[in-house]
């Protein structure tokens, strides 16, 4: 059997597999190995074992990863959800929807120093939706807009899935969040568009109008919220400016947020055991799917799979954007299935040689890469609250029982249609993602 | 969708060997995230210490990529036990329990088998490495003592799953 068929009965192979409740990194350790055993041989395959596991645990790009993830559980228990919530209140509370709009925007600002959208989705559910609800505001729309809004945590930089992409991409992780910093914040913006426009439409949907918040209060509750502009500068600033890097910048944030987190007594009764248990079971759970595609990559590397895939695809006669569209329909079903960084590392071999491989816009083969990767995650993100299987749905239904599944789909559809908007300029002006890192860069 | 499926696992009560796992790869997790926040704090003071001082603290990277080997290898057997390990159950939703169950005992053994591979494997990685004498560029520690977790982690990863499966294999 040639190295090709082989690859693609592993592919079947490892479907098989996680259709049957196998996990996801073992899944692709066990096709990658097999695969790689047929056609290297046995001695091939246990030589590549001995350094690839430490070779990937001690990469400098990815010791951020970890760090993000205790960042982020400090945040939940320090209390940071309810300061941004309250800040961005204070700012648009008083507006037609404000409320909700702050609900929005404080997904964001949580989504950005959390990193994973169901973290940020369970968090803002506790928050948000008890002050919306007592404020008047419609169950549909308060579902709506926190699961929409939870969903910015894999687009708004910092985020974990960005930096695993940008590595299996080959770019560079600065430019990667660069990329997604103008897609980030033109989805928080729609989103608080799409709540304005429900208010107008339908003027039950919100509670009353509140007075306007003073001066001084909006001040105090920004204030609350430094650890979270403390990240940001850091980010953005210094790792877009070269001062830093991404590991660096996660350090200052592990301990502004663990300093909060101390202070505000978050870590007292079991906190801490809890942010020990989150960030540990998080970090096992990624490296051991990198363990898994690292293995699957090497098949995939001896099988020459991708470059065949690749030509294959060239060959359909859909031209780019066909491919495009296909790829990007089959991420919003994956989205359904699979959660978005099993779905980056089993796809992105495949998907990304067959994209690099077609012309959109002139794009060189970085910029190509780094624009394919922002639609990629902002598909993923669509997937995270499309109907029947939207897992931030789910979430959110988890923690606020009394909220019907199906009422939460239905507020989530004007979300949905501001997503196939952005996403429509995103892939129609690539200088939306593009611009910020040519200017940078 | 996928998810660590606890709400399924109906166990028996946690005998002695599976609690004394249980506290290991508890022990071993906290030791991993305090490597995390060492890390943290070296890279801070290394931060202060170029933009202050102009003095970072010496090989802050190597140490930073030693930290974080150690703590990841560490935390891996940590949520195997706590069966934190995604996986797609959109297929078999619908499925009976008891073949679930049966699924999920055939999953931890293939988890088990490449985990001790891994262990085997990497456990004669580290002592090539220290037959080599390799050392870190800047400060010259030698690299293979950071090896050492990885094959202990790895049999105790292999070992949470074999535990899970015994687990799963009882309904209550």
């Amino acid at each position: 059997m040639s190295g090709v068929q082989i690859g693609l009965l592993m592919g079947v192979f490892m479907l098989a597999m996680l259709a049957l409740r196998i996990h996801v990194g073992i899944s692709m350790f066990v096709a990658g190995a097999v695969g790689y055993f047929w056609i290297s041989g046995w001695d091939a395959l246990v030589a590549t074992l001995k350094h690839a596991s430490y070779a990937r645990f001690s990469m400098y790009d990815l010791s951020v990863v970890p760090l993000f993830l205790l960042m982020g559980q400090f945040a939940t228990y320090g209390g940071l959800s309810r300061a941004l919530f309250r800040a961005a209140n204070a700012f648009i509370g008083h507006w037609r929807g404000g409320m909700a709009m702050a609900g929005v925007g404080a997904c964001a600002g949580f989504g950005a120093i959390c990193g994973s959208s169901l973290a940020t989705a369970a968090t803002m559910t506790q928050v948000v939706l008890p002050e919306l609800r007592r404020h008047g505001y419609s169950p549909g729309l308060s579902g709506g807009a926190i699961a929409a809004g939870g969903t910015l945590g894999i687009l708004i930089p910092p985020s974990v899935p960005l930096i695993i992409y940008a590595i299996l991409a080959e770019q560079n992780i600065a430019k990667m969040f660069m990329a997604a910093l103008v897609p980030g914040v033109l989805a928080a913006l729609g989103y608080m568009v799409v709540v304005g426009l429900v208010v107008r439409i339908r003027a039950d949907a919100a509670g009353p109008l509140v007075p306007r918040h003073s001066w001084a209060e909006r001040g105090r509750t920004l204030l609350a919220t430094w650890p979270v502009i403390v990240i940001f500068v850091a980010v953005l600033g210094g790792i877009y400016s070269g001062l830093f890097t991404a590991t660096e910048a996660a350090a200052i944030g592990v301990l502004a947020t663990g300093v909060v987190a101390w202070r505000s007594g978050g870590l007292k009764d079991g906190g801490l055991a809890a942010c020990i248990a989150g960030t540990a079971s998080g970090t096992g759970m990624i490296f051991l799917i990198l363990i898994g595609a690292d293995m699957l990559s090497s098949l995939m590397a001896v099988s020459q799979i991708s470059n065949v895939t690749a030509q294959w695809v060239q060959g359909l006669g859909l031209g780019p954007f066909g491919v495009l569209i296909a790829i990007l329909l089959i991420y919003i079903l994956l989205g359904c299935v699979m959660d978005s960084l099993s779905m980056i590392v089993i796809t992105i071999p495949i998907l990304l040689p067959v994209v690099l491989g077609l012309d959109y816009w002139g794009l060189g083969a970085d910029e190509k890469s780094i624009w394919f990767g922002v639609l990629a995650m902002v598909v993923m993100e669509m997937g995270l609250i499309t109907p029947p299987v939207g897992m931030n749905v789910y979430v959110i239904n988890g923690v606020a029982r009394d909220l019907p599944l199906g009422t939460i789909f239905r507020g989530v559809i004007p979300f949905l249609l501001s997503d196939f908007i952005r996403l429509a300029f995103l892939v129609g002006f690539p200088m939306l993602t593009l611009a910020l890192v040519r200017w940078l860069g | 969708m996928s998810n660590n499926d606890t709400s399924l696992a109906e166990h028996a009560p946690p005998g002695p060997a599976r609690r004394l796992l249980e506290s290991i790869c508890g022990v071993l997790a906290a030791v991993g995230v305090a490597f995390f926040l060492i890390e943290a704090v070296l890279s801070v003071a290394s931060i202060v210490g170029r933009t202050f001082l102009r003095n970072a603290v010496p090989g802050d990277y190597e140490l930073v990529r030693m930290f974080s080997a150690v703590g990841i290898a560490m935390c891996l057997p940590y949520c195997e036990i706590k069966r934190g390990h995604v996986l797609v159950d959109f297929f078999t939703l619908k499925a009976p329990a008891a073949f679930k169950r049966f699924l999920d005992a055939a999953a931890s053994i293939l988890m088990a088998a490449a985990a001790f591979l891994l262990a085997w494997r990497t456990g004669v990685g580290m002592l090539e490495i220290r037959q080599y004498q390799e050392t870190s560029m800047v400060l010259g520690l030698p690299v293979w003592w950071t090896y050492v977790p990885l094959a202990p982690t790895f049999a105790l990863l292999g070992l949470a799953a074999l535990s899970n499966m015994l687990q799963w294999r009882e309904p209550s």
